[in-house]
């Protein structure tokens, strides 16, 4: 087996304009399509259609009144009670962020429904919408309590994200965890000002004693070099799998596998051996592809160890399910004994992939039909996996995609064990 | 002329069929070998065998089935029908019998061209199940053999055609086979490569006593490298034995090769009506006329040039050569 691995990498080494199309063509690509299209992830939200269902068990009156009834029970001067229900009523912090998701600026790109909870989990389900937000109940009160008294459980909002729109979903998060950390460090400056230790409420991690928390995400959203240096790579691993069905033929043309039949090998080990050079050889375009990303590009610079032993792992079950893929298009190269497959496969199919994946573009604000078609391709799932993982969503997110692929890679095999198998030469 | 063709046909049968039923096995024999593409068949009713040390021909013209059969010999196709045995067993049954023992030469270059010969040979070697100094002894051997041994780190791509096909063979040589099978191994070579590649499958078969069935079109190849021929045409062995053996099928009979100055359609035609011509073949720059021997046709012959007026250059009587037994049993020649 090793021998047939190390001669399959050996024949693409040397086939030097394979190798550039391989490497250096995905680098060029992330470099153009992440600076012409960095508008998109970054400012220019024009061409997002991103909508979120609210559901709003709070009910916002009865909180402050709740709230002003405790502050008239206080033992404190009048005067203060005012100031507090005077603050309860203009900071109330679930009308402030209504305010801020509905407003001018973030109303063009960002459109807020309040539905009941039953609703809103069938909206998000079939991708009506990108995230759903759950105002809980007691929320004024509660949030009121801690924020200006410093009493009682910090109010928690509760978001939940749609299965395959994580790219908006994150920048969705990470507007509403801005407006908490905004909210919170204006909050602690304000008791600082009535002499509470401003350093310690203020820091990052005492969020949740301050107000509200938010505990999907704390990266930063992906940038569009970050998000085609992934798009290009998942896409140009799919031509590893076609370049060497290609030269399958030309082994089988040129009586090569012939030769190895007669050396008495089962002819399964020549589509294993095929398998496993496809897998390996992916394996080794990832790394250096986002090697060179990261030095290159920048892409994922900030990100920790963490992240880059999380990453070797998906990269390592991607590649797998392209070995399957590069398994399926040698063993119907082999059998129909013509090289129109790969040629097909790598002249239109894998841009057709590409497209569905969302590799070209984010995917989430296209049909059903497009979006479902591509979390069933081997690119789309990577990629979603990718920007999941990369945003900091743990491994309960990816551990589905990672069956998901696996699941693929299963079925590839099997379809190509059973071409392989009924093929023409004894 | 038809009944003494059909009563060579029968002869060549039955001594076909005294060798097959000689009551021992032969090294590799085939029986009845049948294969169809569809509806189309490619191979029929072929009967042949190679005894140990023998070097056997198989001669035909391009598309006779030369290559279908080797296929079916080497286990790589599946017959429709028949077998082939190697030592007694069935080749169809447990293609596993032979593989080990069989060195093949495709008429492709079966190798990587991208990689380097030595890295072919180690490649081949390991899938043989060569490795360490056995392997490394025998890619040297072999590399001596076919004379590469001073260009063995280059790529294969780079190799001139001739040096391509010595390589080619060199893959075949490397776990020692019992017999080797070479499907026209010289084909669009220059004649200095040719002419090695010969002396080389002489030497195997003569110094190390290996079996050869090697296949081509080019007859002189054939003549000076096998003890026996089979001859084939649209799929069938039309005539077998020795090439005293086949040439004495013409025995009888004598070839006049007539030399023009260009080609002469009507001179052609006057020779095939007249009495006594077996059979009429224009060819690029001549005619060749087969007769009984001593059959007096030349002053008939010049008689009809002069009254077509056409001018021979030159005239010979010749003793059949094996072209001519081809030529004599399809009509045809090697390389049409």
């Amino acid at each position: 087996m090793l021998s047939f691995l190390k001669k399959d990498v050996m024949v693409l080494i040397r086939d030097r304009t394979e190798l550039l199309v391989l490497l250096l063509m995905p680098i060029i690509l992330t470099v153009i399509l992440g600076f012409a299209l960095k508008g998109m992830f970054a400012g220019g939200f024009s061409s997002f259609d991103m909508k979120v269902a609210v559901v709003d068990h709070n009910d916002r009156q009865a909180g402050i009144e709740q709230f002003t009834e405790e502050v008239k029970q206080l033992s404190v001067p009048e005067e203060a009670k005012d100031r507090l229900i005077e603050a309860a009523e203009s900071s109330e912090p679930s009308a402030l962020m209504m305010n801020m998701l509905e407003g001018d600026e973030l109303g063009q790109v960002l459109e807020t429904e309040k539905v009941n909870e039953n609703k809103a989990i069938e909206a998000l389900e079939n991708g009506k919408v990108t995230a759903l937000l759950k105002i809980p109940e007691n929320f004024t009160y509660l949030s009121l309590k801690k924020m200006l008294l410093d009493e009682g459980k910090s109010a928690e909002l509760e978001m939940v994200e749609g299965k395959d729109s994580s790219l908006m979903a994150g920048i969705f998060y990470d507007t509403v965890e801005r407006f908490v950390r905004t909210f919170n460090f204006e909050t602690a400056i304000a008791q600082a000002a009535d002499g509470t230790d401003v350093t310690r409420k203020s820091s990052e991690g005492n969020q949740e004693d301050l107000g509200g928390v938010i505990t999907v995400t704390d990266q930063e959203p992906i940038s569009s070099i970050e998000y085609y240096s992934i798009g290009m790579a998942v896409m140009f691993a799919m031509f590893v799998a076609s370049t060497i069905a290609s030269k399958a033929y030309v082994e089988n043309y040129q009586n090569v596998f012939a030769r190895i039949l007669l050396s008495g090998k089962h002819p399964l080990l020549f589509l294993s051996g095929k398998a496993i050079s496809t897998t390996v050889l992916v394996f080794i375009q990832l790394v250096l592809l986002f090697g060179m990303g990261r030095l290159v590009l920048q892409a994922f610079a900030d990100n920790s160890w963490r992240f880059w032993l999380g990453m070797l792992v998906i990269g390592a079950v991607f590649s797998l399910c392209i070995g399957g893929l590069g398994a399926l298009l040698t063993a119907i190269t082999v059998k129909s004994e013509s090289n129109v497959v790969p040629g097909i496969f790598a002249g239109g199919i894998v841009t057709v992939l590409a497209m569905l994946g969302g590799s070209f573009f984010p995917v989430s604000g296209m049909p059903a039909l497009f979006t479902t078609l591509g979390n069933w391709t081997p690119n789309g799932i990577m990629l979603n996996m990718t920007l999941q993982w990369a945003q900091g969503l743990g491994m309960s997110y990816i551990l589905p995609l990672i069956f998901r692929l696996l699941l693929l890679t299963v079925v590839l095999i099997a379809v190509s064990l059973l071409i392989f198998s009924k093929r023409r030469a004894a | 002329m038809l009944s003494s063709f059909f009563y060579t046909l029968k002869e060549i049968n039955q001594t076909v069929s005294k060798m097959a039923l000689k009551g021992e096995y032969a090294v590799l024999e085939t029986t009845n070998l049948k294969k169809m593409f569809k509806k189309n068949v490619a191979v029929s009713d072929v009967n042949l065998y190679l005894d140990k040390g023998e070097s056997v021909g198989l001669l035909g013209p391009n598309g006779a089935g030369k290559s279908t059969a080797i296929s079916m010999i080497s286990s790589l196709v599946k017959p429709t029908a028949g077998d082939v045995t190697w030592h007694g067993k069935s080749v169809v049954k447990d293609p596993n019998v032979i593989r080990m023992y069989l060195g093949v030469v495709p008429q492709d270059i079966a190798l990587y061209k991208e990689l380097t010969a030595v890295e072919n040979l180690r490649f081949f070697g390991r899938i043989y199940g060569l490795k360490g100094k056995a392997l490394e002894s025998q890619m040297a051997n072999v590399l001596e053999i076919v004379g590469l041994t001073e260009r063995k780190n280059e790529l294969v791509k780079h190799y001139s055609g001739g040096m391509q096909r010595r390589i080619n063979i060199a893959v075949a040589l490397l776990h020692e086979p019992e017999i080797i099978i070479m499907d026209e191994p010289t084909v669009g070579i220059d004649p200095q490569s040719r002419n090695y590649i010969l002396e080389m499958v002489q030497k195997l078969n003569q110094e190390k006593g290996m079996t050869v069935l090697y296949t081509s079109h080019y007859m002189e190849e054939v003549e000076r490298l096998c003890d026996r021929i089979y001859i084939m045409d649209h799929g069938k062995v039309i005539a077998s034995g020795t090439k005293q053996e086949l040439t004495s099928i013409l025995s009888s009979e004598e070839t006049i090769w007539i030399e023009l100055d260009r080609s002469y359609p009507d001179l052609a035609a006057e020779l095939n009506e007249m009495e006594g011509v077996l059979r009429v073949t224009e060819t690029d720059n001549g005619i060749k006329l087969i007769t009984p021997k001593n059959s007096r046709l030349l002053g008939s012959i010049f008689q009809a040039a002069e009254r077509q007026q056409v001018q021979i250059t030159s005239l010979n009587v010749q003793v059949p050569t094996l072209e001519d037994v081809f030529l004599h049993l399809t009509g045809r020649k090697l390389r049409d």
